[in-house]
């Protein structure tokens, strides 16, 4: 069931690229840093550049699909994979959403700890009450609704841009000469997959453009945006535990190394944590309507800071949110072959399409799920063997269906020649 | 134009309300520990005797003045603040939802945080020494707090109407299973001296009762609710004389508990934890009326209750047990309590003259309510400037400025007469 979007929540392309550049989240901040620290600053560039582009594909691809009918994210997903998947992945999805929302309270702590100048034991509560604040202020937020964001990101953005500036300008480009130029494929895919899961959600927001040509407007600035953002992390050493917050030493002037470092990791905190709202939202407005709206938004909210409270510190809720992101992983796979092989065969959405997408999907799962159990310290192998098994049972399911599927056809002529 | 539309009750959904729903509501969303507490502080000064009488002779007094600040409510289903403006005026109805606001927040403070303790006290779960359970237990509260407030009274009448019995079950459980189920004679001797008290800690409430009472299905019905709850208060009041034994006057379990009390344990975890939820969503909903008047418009209506309830916990999660909320309690509270006076003797002055409190009368009212809370705030600043029961002078105060002014009244009204004619 899709909501109708007033003409007033019409969004043009600047508000729908700042919507999406402000929620950048402050773990994202400093990904290209962690490839510079991985790969080398050579290989890291390039890695960001193609896999920003194949990010910026399958948005396009996403954005197409979803613009005419102005559906959601999860409707989105619930015409490849069936209303029985959907409801699955749209408990994983949510799942995963707490999870992202206390990751982003988590980050943002962390980045604070580093500025404040309190002992430790004081510290430790606080940092769990300012979190918690942090998190409930997200959900009073998230009942001001799309407009509420609009501006929220609005003011935002204009800080990130100072940001970029700030690290440009006191950057270490003589690093650049040392370069050795490179392309890696995992380092591409990292890319990839950190914002795999945005990238497929992107209709949850998208809705909201005016026109197609907004979307895609708003697609790019979002891209090169993001692209410029991992780029400029490369180019300077920060402490790796500020999450990509640079903090040059200990604090002394209150203004420069404490307040406006404060704001700007609260602003893109709140920011991010909208974002989260509103994509959980839609992952529970397709099955119950009735909690469209702020209530929705407000449980939303408060279940991502109850996840933040009580379940983040247990190591054994982190190995089960490391599943589910393989899960998540593995969906978006089996939509993109999904989408791709229904623009080559241009075949109609149909039941048996559907139960081949949900079943290849519940099978990359299981064989992740069993891949992570027998190698729990690997932190990539298992994702790359889920996707491997949905993919190739997809492909085979696929093969035999339209193989059959011709054979029938060829039959069919025949009898009626 | 704006006065005229918020002169009336917003989106009163429900004036249906039973026998059970309002006794409930008044009973689980009130009574909590700190007003249990109370029994306990009159048997501090009292004998057991003469606490058994005053909180007999406390609650039938109650009684009487509880129906009087109803009957106010009954006629318009008036909320605290709509009766508040009829008497105190536009700018009196400003300063009392400001009240109402503040002393939500400070009770949601306390209760939650005497709750938590309590409930921290009481659950033997061994965590990783980095976190501290207390404030993952206030957490635990001050969320679930929010998510019951959402929907207003439908949801606090559903909640109070099905834990009501459960509470009361758990209270008597608590009280059988007491470590030592005996009064000690003290040496106190008998009197009412803790009537002051008893009124004290109930005079706040009552003047929110209207806003619950407006609910009510009938003028039968409220009287009918007012009697049972009396009642039933009276009986809790009387056994929580018991609970001396191990709850101090902060609300705080002080005494160590052993492995053989698990029923003991488990009933007072069960009895502290739906009281403070029942508690935080009971306030919200009062809250709620004064947020109607201050709020900009478009933040009122299905969102306020979100917006409440959300801010308070934001609010609690920052500030809890960062300092002492004792005085700032008592002095909301007793600013309560000189509304209820107030309204109490505009309602005898209105019933006696027949007609609705003119502008002198609501500056009168207003200027006696200004006043003793001022001595309240004073009493905050410096504890020892007055040495009398803070319930007292101000009751004397309200009488001696509306004596006045009225008689003032009287003369002038008399030489303007004399010198027209």
């Amino acid at each position: 069931m899709s909501q109708s979007i007033a003409k007033k929540d019409k969004q043009n392309f600047f508000f729908l690229s700042c919507i999406r550049i402000a929620s950048i989240g402050i773990p994202s901040l400093g990904i290209g840093h962690f490839l510079s620290e991985q790969y080398g600053p050579g290989v890291a560039i390039p890695s960001i550049f193609v896999g920003n582009l194949i990010l910026w594909i399958i948005g396009i691809a996403v954005v197409s699909v979803t613009n005419k009918s102005n559906i959601n994210g999860v409707q989105n997903i619930k015409n490849f994979i069936g209303t029985t998947g959907t409801l699955l992945i749209s408990i994983t999805l949510l799942i995963a959403c707490f999870d992202w929302f206390s990751f982003q309270i988590n980050a943002t702590i962390h980045s604070f700890s580093n500025i404040l100048p309190l002992n430790f034991d004081i510290k430790k509560n606080a940092m769990v009450r300012i979190g918690t604040a942090l998190g409930l202020l997200s959900a009073l937020l998230a009942l001001g609704g799309m407009r509420l964001l609009k501006w929220t990101s609005v003011i935002t953005l204009p800080c990130l841009i100072l940001y970029i500036g700030y690290v440009l300008a006191h950057s270490d480009m003589s690093i650049i000469d040392s370069f050795s130029w490179g392309l890696s494929f995992s380092a591409v895919l990292t890319i990839v997959l950190a914002f795999l899961a945005g990238v497929i959600c992107l209709p949850t927001f998208f809705r909201y453009s005016s026109s197609l040509a907004n979307s895609y407007l708003a697609l790019t600035i979002v891209v090169l945006f993001f692209t410029l953002i991992q780029t400029a992390s490369i180019l300077i050493k920060f402490d790796p535990n500020s999450y990509g917050i640079i903090i040059l030493n200990k604090p002394s002037n209150i203004l420069s190394d404490f307040l406006i470092p404060s704001i700007f990791i609260f602003l893109i905190c709140i920011c991010n944590n909208l974002m989260n709202i509103y994509f959980a939202s839609a992952f529970y407005e397709t099955f119950s309507p009735r909690f469209y709206g702020t209530k929705g938004h407000a449980i939303m909210g408060l279940m991502g800071t109850a996840t933040y409270a009580f379940v983040q510190i247990s190591p054994s809720i982190l190995f089960l949110l490391n599943l589910i992101t393989s899960y998540i992983f593995n969906l978006s796979c089996v939509l993109l072959i999904a989408f791709i092989l229904r623009i080559i065969v241009k075949h109609k959405s149909s039941r048996i399409e559907q139960l081949i997408n949900c079943s290849a999907w519940i099978i990359g799962c299981i064989v992740g799920t069993i891949a992570k159990f027998q190698n729990p310290g690997e932190e990539f192998q298992f994702l790359f063997t889920g996707i491997s098994a949905s993919a190739l049972f997809f492909l085979v399911v696929v093969f035999m269906k339209e193989t059959t599927g011709a054979i029938q056809d060829f039959r069919l002529q025949r009898t009626s020649k | 134009m704006y006065q005229k539309e918020r002169s009336q009750p917003l989106h009163l959904t429900e004036t249906n309300q039973s026998i059970w729903d309002l006794t409930s509501i008044q009973l689980a969303g009130w009574t909590s520990l700190p007003i249990l507490v109370t029994s306990l502080l009159i048997l501090e000064t009292n004998s057991i005797m003469g606490a058994i009488v005053t909180t007999v002779v406390g609650n039938a007094i109650l009684w009487f003045i509880r129906l009087g600040i109803i009957a106010m409510s009954h006629e318009h289903r008036k909320s605290t603040l709509d009766i508040a403006r009829d008497y105190l005026g536009s700018l009196g109805g400003y300063f009392i939802a400001v009240l109402l606001l503040i002393s939500t927040l400070i009770w949601f403070i306390a209760q939650t945080t005497a709750a938590s303790k309590t409930l921290t006290y009481l659950l033997p779960i061994k965590e990783n020494p980095e976190i501290d359970q207390f404030t993952q237990v206030s957490v635990l509260l001050g969320i679930l707090s929010a998510f019951l407030c959402m929907n207003g009274i439908s949801i606090l009448r559903k909640l109070c109407a099905y834990s009501f019995p459960f509470l009361i079950i758990a209270f008597f459980a608590v009280l059988f299973s007491l470590p030592e189920l005996s009064l000690k004679e003290n040496g106190n001797p008998p009197s009412l001296s803790g009537l002051s008290l008893i009124l004290a800690s109930n005079l706040g409430i009552t003047s929110d009762m209207p806003t619950f009472f407006r609910h009510s299905k009938s003028w039968n019905t409220s009287v009918k609710a007012l009697t049972l709850i009396q009642l039933i208060s009276l009986t809790l009041g009387l056994c929580s004389l018991y609970f001396s034994a191990i709850i101090n006057q902060h609300f705080e379990i002080q005494q160590p508990l052993n492995s053989e009390t698990g029923l003991f344990s488990v009933s007072l975890i069960f009895f502290v934890f739906v009281s403070v939820l029942c508690a935080n969503v009971a306030n919200v909903y009062s809250a709620s009326v004064g947020w109607e008047l201050v709020a900009p418009k478009a933040l009122i209506g299905r969102k306020e209750y979100l917006i409440l309830g959300l801010s308070l916990t934001t609010i609690f999660i920052l500030v809890f047990d960062l300092f002492p909320l004792e005085s700032v309690l008592n002095t909301s509270d007793s600013s309560l309590v000189n509304l209820c006076i107030i309204l109490l003797i505009g309602h005898i002055v209105s019933l006696y003259k027949k007609k609705k409190p003119a502008l002198f009368e609501k500056v009168t009212y207003f200027t006696a309510w200004l006043l003793s809370t001022a001595i309240d705030v004073t009493q905050l600043i410096s504890p020892n400037l007055i040495p009398f029961s803070s319930l007292m002078i101000n009751f004397l105060l309200i009488v001696t400025i509306v004596f006045f002014f009225f008689i003032g009244k009287g003369f002038f009204d008399y030489l303007f007469k004399r010198f027209a004619s």
